[in-house]
């Protein structure tokens, strides 16, 4: 009892809610990179989180469009410019994924801009900073009816998926 | 024994009794109505002008962001076309309007309920007090203000400093919270 309490003490009721309204694995997905595209990231993958032992700083996923039909797209470069002037340049996995491990940017500053890279090397950059959330999909969520957006998703919440439908190119988004 | 019980029995009836009546005291004194003759009317920075000078935009795009004051949970809620809507769009999609009047006027109130008292002496005092929250919590701990969990994201020589000072002063200067909003 006295232990429970204890363990209940030490966690964040708000990120504990969050992660539960996450759902569990898709069964057809294996846990790994390519696992709950579409999800916050560093929600679970941060410090309480149940993915705290690899932890990210930032972390998205890019669809091939903003139709709710959209899959990830592969192969889709992004930057980052740090509040440090520091630069970090990712690339979207099969399922849309790209993540920065802490360990890979610990001194990463907010806030951030970034953009994707087309493959003529042209910019298409964010219009506005990203001031504290390091993951990308808690402001860009799933276009609703997606089969990777959560039935707690609020529309009013979600400035839209991020999507690439033609090279390079960058929706939902400021 | 039994009769112990009993007396037992009879004091804590008599306890829980008095408790009632304390606790249904308390509770009346808790609930009745605050005395409206002592309200004391608020002399508040002008509403048309922080939604036609730039006051709003200013604040919609320099704190209205999703990962900062555009959250349901978040003191100080933004509402703004980019950031956190007040409603859905057709069908459950997300509104995809500018920011409407109704949002603006929530922005409003929002910013003027931060500190009311303090934000209505500041106006009264055409600026000469400005000793509160939404000057300096935007200045963070860095620029002489007080914690921000968002850090510093204004200076006091930045246009959006200036723009908020003109209108809690009277008179929003529009060039500035344009500029301070583009920043």
């Amino acid at each position: 009892m006295l232990a429970c309490s204890f363990s209940v003490s030490c966690t964040d009721p708000v990120k504990d809610r969050a992660i539960e309204r996450l759902g569990g694995e898709d069964p057809a997905v294996p846990m790994g990179p390519e696992h709950r595209p579409g999800q916050p990231c560093v929600l679970c993958h941060s410090e309480g989180g149940p993915a705290a032992d690899k932890p990210f700083v930032i972390a998205g996923t890019i669809f091939e469009s903003n139709s709710k039909d959209a899959k990830g797209a592969e192969g889709v470069q992004i930057f980052f410019i740090d509040a440090a002037s520091a630069t970090r340049n990712y690339e979207t996995n099969a399922a849309g994924n790209f993540f920065i491990p802490q360990a890979e940017w610990n001194d990463l500053t907010f806030p951030f801009k970034t953009g994707i890279v087309a493959k003529d090397g042209k910019q298409f950059p964010m219009t506005s900073t990203v001031n504290r959330e390091g993951s990308c999909n808690f402001c860009h969520k799933p276009t609703p009816g997606s089969p990777y957006s959560l039935p707690t998703d609020d529309p009013r919440e979600s400035i839209g998926q991020i999507y690439a439908s033609t090279p390079g190119s960058m929706g939902g988004s400021q | 024994m039994s009769k112990r019980i009993t007396t037992g029995l009879a004091l804590a009836t008599w306890f829980a009794a008095a408790g009632i009546v304390a606790t249904g005291s308390a509770l009346c004194s808790a609930c009745s109505s605050p005395d409206s003759t002592q309200l004391s009317p608020l002399d508040l920075p002008d509403k048309t002008q922080f939604m036609t000078q730039g006051v709003g935009l200013f604040m919609e795009k320099r704190c209205g962001a999703l990962d900062c004051h555009g959250q349901i949970g978040r003191p100080l809620r933004i509402y703004s076309a980019n950031g956190l809507r007040k409603n859905d769009g057709p069908n459950g999609t997300r509104d995809t309007r500018p920011t409407t009047a109704d949002e603006s006027l929530a922005n409003y109130y929002s910013v003027v309920g931060l500190e009311p008292e303090e934000i209505s002496i500041a106006h009264a005092t055409k600026g000469e007090f400005i000793d509160f929250l939404l000057l300096k919590k935007p200045l963070g701990i860095d620029q002489g203000g007080v914690r921000h969990k968002g850090g510093s994201v204004l200076r006091s020589t930045d246009p959006g400093f200036d723009c908020l000072i003109t209108w809690v002063s009277g008179n929003a200067d529009k060039a500035k919270c344009d500029d301070g909003a583009a920043q």
